[in-house]
């Protein structure tokens, strides 16, 4: 059996080996063990929405007290990793009467190109109301035996994903924005990624997270192994550069000056806003948080990859700024410092990362054909490539 | 070979474009998304669809490469390489072979080059930096390469380094298909 073999038909002993080999967070590992132990499994079957009808009336029985009416369910288009699916609710929510509540549930699919532990996201989304615009939390279905796999619950927030007359590729990738949306969209974009960072989790119900410590590199360690972990259950095929830069990360890895509430995804397309009153309305897809260096959502919003160019030429971070306003907004917002040998590390980290999701998990789902979303994870495993070139540029300027 | 590949594929992008898509209308937006993203993915399968060999035998030759020189840097004491090594340069001197068979010989390749890293990884530092200059400098040509293949998704946000994918190969550009 090649190598290539045993990713799609792991047995326990393979797993376990991956496991051992990668030390990563507590529900971080249940994920990633999961994901092995159904690898093997059926992939994606047309969805019986009269089953998720039934399923979900089960679901809200068994959680609001007293009648209500679930209405217009249907399955909500985008998303690249999970099932999404819309409803409308008239319920009685602490003693206060709601019709026609728009909610969404999100449903994980047989295998996802982002593997991630659905508590995790509930409790970062419950952790940031009144923080950033983000949905409201309201169930979870943590082990997917009432809804058929892990699902979560929250408010539908209305807003879009890129301009009317903006465009873009796949997944919000390279949203361009008008220029008369720039300010105002970000604006919004920074100071919420600097309340983001600020935020004490110390507060907050996060006990699906491990917590790194300061002084230490032992959470960046942890946020290698989990990407070296993926890399090593995922992939298709190896790139020699991706072991170098995995060596490189784990030499150089910088100690941790503040824990901060990391996004792990923030770029335009992950967003939603009102393109009349110019304003973020939700900040979405919470699936790769974790508690971190600040350092990595700044490296990730300003990938090229997501960049787009304006006018005269010049780059703009996620379609909204150039870099160095992007970077003055934010210390000035935050009040955190950004020290610019954190930041070109970790440029290498969320470039290695960027192609351990894209050029493996991505490609491996679309391989299995595990999700709905098949040929578009395939066409976005080809972001690998792009970004294993700024990683060649970038660690050839260290070594 | 008639009707070729490149006729299938084109009346394939045609019929997705004049029927296909208008019949779907704006009644279904996951199913008009991914039924653009077919008519993209089936124009990089013609622009593709020439050059895979040449794609898999130059990937092959290089991986060849690598793997030994990166044997002489920190010594080759793994039985896997020399076996990778013996399968891949079978596969390039059949005079004729499945594309997939050298596919599957340069990803044995890539295989052992990864444990040659690790292992160059337990060695001295100056050892580890001739290591990850020569990854770096197959990863040139290797990148050239794949961002070639794949530009039509559009991703490539560096065009002034962007090849095509015959200049990527080191051939001549063909003639202009119909």
């Amino acid at each position: 059996m090649t190598s290539f073999d045993v990713r799609q038909n792991p047995d326990d002993d393979f797993i376990e080996r991956i496991r051992s080999k990668y030390p990563v967070e507590r529900t971080v590992d249940k994920a990633l063990t999961r994901k092995m132990k159904l690898r093997s499994g059926p992939g994606y079957a047309a969805v019986d929405m009269d089953r998720v009808h039934r399923l979900l009336l089960d679901f809200l029985s068994r959680r609001i007290e007293g009648s209500f009416n679930l209405s217009d369910l249907h399955p909500l288009s985008g998303g690249a990793s999970k099932e999404q699916f819309v409803f409308n609710l008239d319920w009685i929510d602490k003693g206060i009467v709601k019709t026609g509540e728009r909610m969404i549930v999100r449903r994980s699919p047989c295998e996802a190109s982002v593997e991630t532990d659905g508590l995790r996201e509930f409790q970062i989304v419950k952790a940031m109301e009144g923080v950033v615009p983000a949905p409201k939390s309201y169930w979870i279905d943590e082990s997917g035996e009432e809804l058929d796999r892990p699902s979560r619950v929250y408010s539908f927030v209305s807003g879009v994903q890129k301009p009317a007359d903006g465009v873009g590729n796949t997944s919000g990738i390279g949203t361009h924005f008008p220029p008369q949306l720039r300010n105002d969209i970000g604006n919004d974009f920074v100071e919420h990624l600097a309340a983001i960072h600020r935020f004490d989790p110390a507060g907050s119900d996060l006990s699906a997270f491990d917590v790194p410590m300061v002084g230490t590199t032992d959470g960046v360690i942890r946020t290698i192994n989990w990407w070296a972990r993926v890399w090593e259950e995922d992939r298709l095929e190896d790139v020699p550069l991706m072991a170098v830069a995995e060596q490189w990360l784990r030499t150089n890895a910088p100690t941790l000056d503040h824990v901060s509430v990391i996004h792990g995804d923030y770029r335009s397309g992950n967003f939603l806003f009102d393109e009349r009153q110019k304003k973020i309305t939700a900040i979405l897809d919470w699936e790769l948080a974790y508690l971190g260096d600040r350092h990595a959502d700044l490296a990730w919003a300003m990938f090229d990859a997501f960049s787009t160019v304006d006018e005269n030429g010049g780059t703009l971070i996620s379609g909204l700024m150039p870099r160095e306003t992007f970077l003055e907004k934010y210390q000035k917002k935050s009040g955190l410092p950004v020290d610019p040998r954190r930041l070109a590390y970790f440029q290498i980290l969320e470039l290695w990362k960027g192609i351990v999701l894209t050029g493996a998990s991505s490609a491996r789902v679309a391989y299995g054909l595990k999700t709905h979303q098949n040929i578009l994870l395939g066409w976005v495993a080809s972001l690998a490539y792009p970004m294993t070139e700024s990683l060649r540029v970038l660690l050839g300027r260290e070594a | 070979m008639s009707p070729d590949i490149d006729l299938r594929l084109r009346t394939m992008i045609a019929a997705m474009t004049d029927i296909i898509i208008p019949a779907i209308g704006q009644t279904d937006a996951l199913a008009t998304e991914q039924a653009k993203l077919l008519i993209g993915a089936l124009t990089m399968l013609r622009e593709q669809v020439d050059y895979s060999h040449a794609y898999e035998t130059i990937e092959t030759q290089e991986c060849i490469a690598l793997a030994k020189n990166l044997a002489v840097i920190v010594g080759n004491d793994e039985r896997t390489l020399e076996a990778a090594l013996a399968s891949a340069q079978t596969a390039l001197s059949a005079p004729v072979i499945a594309t997939s068979e050298l596919r599957h010989a340069s990803r044995a390749l890539r295989d052992t080059i990864r444990l040659l890293v690790e292992r160059a990884n337990k060695r001295a530092p100056d050892i580890q930096a001739v290591v990850r200059r020569a990854v770096l400098d197959h990863s040139e040509a290797m990148t050239l390469r794949e961002r070639a293949w794949v530009a039509g998704t559009g991703f490539d946000v560096q065009p002034e380094t962007l090849r095509s994918i015959p200049q990527s190969l080191g051939l001549a550009v063909r003639g202009e298909q119909t």
